[in-house]
C-alpha cells in the first residue's frame, strides 16, 4: 500500500469532510450555541442560561413534541418499509416491459410533496373529503372521522412523500439477493410464501434496516407535513423549531430545541447501530 | 422459470403494488385536477375546465426558477457523488478513529431541520464577509451539505454488497494498488453511485427551508417561488406548476435512467 | 390633488437631495441612459405581487429611472429572520413588508435604520397619531384591521366580537365545529385574543378574561390553523362559516367570488401596518429612501389601496368609491376609532401567549 497512496487516500477524505465540517458542523454550532444564551423578548443577550433548556425539558408541549417526533419518525419507517418491500421486489422481479417506467413512477411523492401536502390531503382526509364521503357513502360509518389533524394524520402523510427512498433503498439491497437462489428452493419444494420467508427476507433485512433508517432520520426533521396535517395538540420537535425560529423569531428557545433534537437522534441512531452491528457480525 | 409470475401469490403481490400505486397517486391526481379549475379558485372537484392556469405556469415566470432549480440540483448531485464516493469508501473499508464521530457528521444534515442549517449558512457567510455570495453559490453549498449524505450512502450500500476480495484479486495478479479503485470497484459501484446522484437530485430540487435563506433575487429554486405564492392562498396555477415541477425531474431521471441502462441503474449488478 | 402631490414629491427630493449634499450625483443618475442603478426590494409575493409591480414598482422604475428587483418571497417574521441571520444584509435593499413586531426588534438589535422627515419626507404626512404605533425605523404604508368574516350564505351578519367568541349565543349548535381558530404566532389570533379579553374587562395587559373565553370557544372550534392564508380552503368549501381576518385580504377574496360578508364589530377592530424598513447593510441606501417616500406618495397609495383593498396610511387622499369607503379607514376619524394595542407588549408576551395556546387547545 505505501504511504503515497495512503497519503491520497486521506487528502480524498479531508475534502469531503472539510466540506461537512465547514458548511454544515460549523454554521450549527455558531447558530445553536445561541441556545445557552437568555433571550429578552426575542432578542438575544450575552448573558449564558440554562434555561432554554430547562424550559424544553419542563414544559408539557415540548416533551410531548419530542415523544411524538420519535413515534412519527418510527411509524414513517415503519409504514414506509412495509409499503416499499411488496413494491421493491415486484420492481426488481417482474418482467414487464414497463419497469422503468414503473420504477420511475415511484418517485412521484416525493417530487410532489409540497403541493400534495396542502392541498391533496387535505381534500382527502377532512370531514367532508374523500374518505369520509366514502366510507359514509358506503354505509359503514354515521358520522365522520376526524382523520387530521393528527398523528396519524402526520406519519401517513410523511410515509407517502418518502416511500421513494425506501423504495429505491430496498431496491438495491433485493437486487444484491440471486434470484438463484430463490430458484433453488423452489426447485427443492418450498412454496414460493415458505421461500419469501425464509430465504428472502433474512437476506433483505440489510435493506428493511437501511430504509428504515433512511426515512425515520428525514421523518424526525420534517417540518412542512406535520404542519399542515397537524394540530396544536400534535406538535412535533420540528414544527416547534419553525415556530420558534421563523415566526416567533425566538433563537435561542429554537436553538435548544433543535440541539435537542440532533442529539437525541443521533443516541437513537447510535443505539440502533450497535444493536445492528452485534446482529450482522456472523 | 417465470411461469411462477401466473401464480397466486405472485398475483396477490401485483394488486399490493397496484394498491400501493393508488396510495401515491390519488393526493397527487387530486391536487393536479385543482389547476383545471374556470375560476381562480381551488375547487376539488373543479368546476368548469380552463387551461388558462397551465398557460401561466408556462410561464416565463415559473420557467426561469425551474431552469434554476434543475441547474442547482444537477450541480449538486454531481458534486455530491465527487465528495461522497471516497468519504463512503472510508466508512465501509477502513478502520480509524472517530469513524463514528465521521459517520455522525455525515448523517447530521438529514436529521437536522434544513431551516436550521439554512440560518446557519446565512448568518456564517455573513461572519465570513461572503456577502456577495448569497445566490448561486451559497444554495450550492447548502444544497450540497444536505444531500451529501445520501451519495455517501447509496456508494456505501453498494460497496457493502461487493466483496473485498475482488482488489485483493486483481492485484495478486499484477495489477498496481490504485488500479483496482479506479478500474475494477468504480465500475461495480456505479449503480450506488447513479443512485447517489439521483437522490441528491431530488433532495436538491425538493428543498424549500433552507434555500429560502440562501436565494437572491433572480437565482430562486422554484420551490421557494411556490412558498411564496403559497402564504397568498392556493390557487388553480400553482397546481399547475406542482405537476410541472413534478413531471420534469422525473423526465430528467428518467433520461438517466434509461442512459445508464434501462431499469438497471438503482439496483447492483449481481447478475 | 394628484397634481400637488407631485410637485411636493419633487420638492421634497430636491430638498432631501441638497440636505445630504449630493446632488451632483441626482440629476446625472435620472438623466443619463446607460447602466441604471438597481434596488432590490422585498414584497408580497404570490397573487398580489402584480399589484405590486403595477401600482409601485413600474412608476418607481420610470420616475427615478432605475431598475427595481423584486424579491418576493417571505412573510414578515420571514423577511426578518433573514436580516438577523445575515446582519442586516439580507440581498434586500428595502424590506417593505415588514410589520410593526419586527420593526421593534429592528430597533432594538440595531439592524433597521432609523427613518426620520429627513430621509423619508412623506413621513409628515401621514395619520396623526401614528408616531404612538410605528416605531421611528419604519415607513408605514398600508393600513389593514382585523375585522369579522362571515359566510353569507349559512349566518346572519355578526356585530360584535362575541358573536365569534360564544358563537352559541347567537347562532345556536349549528355553529358547532364551524369556528376556526388561529395559532398566536399569526398576530391575527393575537388581536382576536385581545378582543376576547377586553370582552371580559381586560386587556392586552390582562389576557385572564381571553384564555377563559378560548377555552369556553374550544368546543365549537372546528380548524386550527397558523397562516391566514391556511384558512383560505377551509372557507372556500364551507368547513368554515366565521373567522377573524385581514381586511385586505379580505377584500381580495371577496372580489375573487368567495360567498362571504365583512364586517367591523361595534367593540372596535385592531389595526396593522404594513411598513417599508431599510436593513443597515443595505447597498443603496439613497435609492433606498426614496422608494420608501414614492411608496407614499398619494397616487401611489391610492392606487395600490384600490387593487389590495387596504387603507392608504395617509388622511390626504380624497376621490374614492362609495363601496370603498364602507370598509377602508379614510379619514383621521376612522382612524381614532382604530384600537393600537401595547406593541411592546404584544413583542414581550406573544411567546407566552403562543404556549397558553397552544396548551387549552392541545
Amino acid at each position: 500500500m505505501g504511504t503515497q497512496a495512503g497519503f491520497w487516500r486521506w487528502a480524498a477524505l479531508a475534502i469531503p469532510l472539510g466540506v461537512l465540517v465547514f458548511f454544515f458542523a460549523l454554521p450549527n454550532a455558531l447558530l445553536l450555541s445561541a441556545s445557552f444564551l437568555k433571550s429578552e423578548a426575542a432578542v438575544l443577550t450575552d448573558e449564558l442560561t440554562l434555561e432554554n433548556y430547562r424550559e424544553v425539558f419542563e414544559s408539557r408541549l415540548f416533551r410531548g413534541a419530542i415523544l411524538r417526533t420519535f413515534v412519527v419518525g418510527v411509524g414513517v419507517g415503519l409504514l414506509d418499509v412495509a409499503l416499499a418491500f411488496p413494491l421493491a421486489y415486484f420492481l426488481v422481479r417482474t418482467t414487464s416491459r414497463w419497469k422503468g417506467v414503473l420504477i420511475a413512477l415511484s418517485l412521484a411523492p416525493l417530487l410532489a410533496s409540497v403541493i400534495v401536502r396542502t392541498y391533496g390531503w387535505y381534500v382527502i382526509l377532512n370531514r367532508n373529503g374523500v374518505i369520509n364521503e366514502s366510507l359514509m357513502g358506503f354505509g359503514w360509518i354515521e358520522t365522520p372521522l376526524r382523520l387530521m389533524p393528527s398523528t396519524g394524520a402526520i406519519i401517513v402523510g410523511l410515509a407517502h412523500a418518502l416511500l421513494p427512498y425506501a423504495v429505491l433503498t430496498l431496491m438495491s439491497a433485493l437486487n444484491a439477493i440471486n434470484p438463484n437462489l430463490e430458484r433453488a428452493a423452489m426447485s427443492l419444494g418450498a412454496s414460493r410464501l415458505r421461500t419469501f420467508v425464509h430465504v428472502v427476507l433474512p437476506l433483505s433485512m440489510p435493506g428493511l434496516i437501511g430504509g428504515f433508517l433512511l426515512c425515520f432520520s428525514i421523518a424526525i426533521s420534517a417540518y412542512a407535513t406535520p404542519a399542515i396535517l397537524g394540530g396544536p395538540a400534535t406538535q412535533t420537535i420540528a414544527t416547534q423549531i419553525y415556530v420558534n425560529m421563523m415566526t416567533l423569531l425566538e433563537w435561542a428557545l429554537g436553538s435548544a430545541l433543535a440541539v435537542v433534537l440532533i442529539v437525541s437522534s443521533m443516541a437513537v441512531l447510535l443505539l440502533t447501530s450497535r444493536v445492528g452491528a452485534k446482529k450482522a457480525a456472523p | 422459470m417465470t411461469n411462477s409470475h401466473a401464480s397466486g401469490p405472485w398475483r396477490a403481490l401485483r394488486w399490493t403494488v397496484a394498491g400501493i400505486y393508488v396510495f401515491v397517486f390519488a393526493p397527487i391526481l387530486i391536487t393536479a385536477s385543482v389547476s383545471f379549475n374556470e375560476s381562480n379558485r381551488s375547487l376539488f372537484p373543479p368546476r368548469g375546465f380552463s387551461l388558462r392556469w397551465w398557460d401561466r405556469a408556462f410561464s416565463p415566470e415559473w420557467l426561469e426558477p425551474l431552469l434554476f432549480s434543475l441547474q442547482l440540483a444537477s450541480l449538486t448531485a454531481a458534486i455530491c457523488v465527487t465528495l461522497g464516493t471516497p468519504l463512503a469508501f472510508a466508512l465501509t473499508r477502513w478502520r480509524f478513529r472517530g469513524r463514528m464521530a465521521v459517520a455522525a457528521l455525515t448523517l447530521g444534515p438529514l436529521m437536522m431541520p434544513a431551516l436550521v442549517t439554512g440560518v446557519g449558512l446565512l448568518q456564517l457567510f455573513q461572519i465570513a464577509g461572503a456577502r456577495g455570495s448569497i445566490g448561486f453559490p451559497a444554495l450550492l453549498a447548502g444544497h450540497v451539505v444536505i444531500s451529501l449524505p445520501f451519495a455517501v450512502r447509496c456508494v456505501g450500500i453498494s460497496l457493502q454488497g461487493m466483496p473485498h476480495n475482488v482488489e485483493l484479486a486483481a492485484m495478486s495478479l499484477g495489477a498496481r494498488p490504485w488500479r483496482p479503485q479506479w478500474e475494477i470497484v468504480l465500475p461495480l459501484i456505479k449503480t450506488g453511485v447513479i443512485a447517489g446522484a439521483v437522490f441528491a437530485f431530488v433532495h436538491s430540487f425538493t428543498d424549500v427551508n433552507l434555500s429560502i435563506f440562501l436565494a437572491a433575487p433572480g437565482q430562486i429554486p422554484v420551490t421557494v417561488k411556490i412558498m411564496g405564492f403559497l402564504e397568498f392562498g392556493f390557487a388553480p396555477t400553482l397546481a399547475a406548476v406542482s405537476v410541472i415541477t413534478l413531471v420534469v425531474p422525473l423526465i430528467v431521471v428518467g433520461i438517466v435512467q434509461w442512459f445508464f441502462g434501462l431499469g438497471d441503474f438503482i439496483y447492483g449488478d449481481a447478475r | 390633488m394628484v397634481g400637488i402631490g407631485r410637485a411636493n414629491g419633487f420638492v421634497s427630493r430636491r430638498r432631501f437631495v441638497q440636505g445630504t449634499g449630493v446632488a451632483a450625483l441626482a440629476a446625472p443618475n435620472v438623466l443619463s441612459a446607460q447602466t441604471p442603478e438597481t434596488l432590490v426590494v422585498n414584497t408580497q409575493g404570490g397573487e398580489y405581487q402584480e399589484i405590486v409591480e403595477a401600482t409601485v414598482i413600474r412608476p418607481f422604475e420610470r420616475k427615478f429611472g432605475v431598475r427595481v428587483t423584486n424579491d418576493a418571497t417571505g412573510t414578515s417574521a420571514q423577511d426578518y429572520a433573514r436580516i438577523r441571520a445575515s446582519r442586516g444584509a439580507p440581498g434586500f435593499d428595502v424590506a417593505a413588508v415588514l410589520n410593526p413586531p419586527e420593526i421593534l426588534l429592528g430597533q432594538r438589535e440595531g439592524l433597521l435604520e432609523r427613518l426620520s422627515e429627513r430621509e423619508v419626507p412623506n413621513l409628515a404626512r401621514m395619520w396623526r397619531g401614528m408616531e404612538k404605533v410605528v416605531p421611528p425605523f419604519a415607513a408605514p404604508h398600508t393600513l389593514q384591521y382585523a375585522g369579522l368574516i362571515y359566510n353569507k350564505e349559512r349566518l346572519e351578519a355578526p356585530n360584535s366580537w362575541s358573536d365569534y367568541w360564544e358563537p352559541h349565543r347567537r347562532y345556536g349548535d349549528r355553529i358547532r365545529g364551524r369556528v376556526i381558530a388561529y395559532n398566536p404566532a399569526n398576530l391575527l389570533s393575537v388581536y382576536a385574543l385581545i378582543h376576547a379579553a377586553q370582552l371580559g374587562g381586560g386587556s392586552v395587559n390582562n389576557m385572564d378574561p381571553a384564555w377563559e373565553r378560548l377555552r369556553a370557544q374550544k368546543p365549537f372550534v372546528g380548524v386550527n390553523v397558523t397562516t391566514s392564508a391556511e384558512g383560505v380552503p377551509h372557507f372556500e368549501n364551507g368547513a368554515v362559516w366565521i373567522s377573524p381576518f385581514w381586511s385586505g385580504r379580505t377584500g381580495y377574496y371577496i372580489d375573487r367570488g368567495l360567498p362571504f360578508g365583512a364586517v367591523i364589530p361595534r367593540e372596535g377592530v385592531i389595526g396593522l401596518f404594513d411598513c417599508c424598513a431599510v436593513p443597515v447593510g443595505a447597498r443603496n441606501k439613497r435609492l433606498a429612501y426614496e422608494f420608501c417616500n414614492f411608496r407614499l406618495e398619494p397616487d401611489v397609495q391610492r392606487a395600490f389601496s384600490l387593487a389590495y383593498f387596504s387603507s392608504p396610511s395617509r388622511p390626504d387622499i380624497t376621490d374614492w368609491p362609495q363601496a370603498f369607503r364602507d370598509q377602508q379607514i379614510l379619514t383621521q376619524e376612522r382612524f381614532d376609532q382604530i384600537q393600537w394595542p401595547d406593541s411592546e407588549v404584544i413583542g414581550a408576551q406573544r411567546a407566552g401567549w403562543t404556549r397558553r395556546w397552544q396548551d387549552i387547545m392541545a
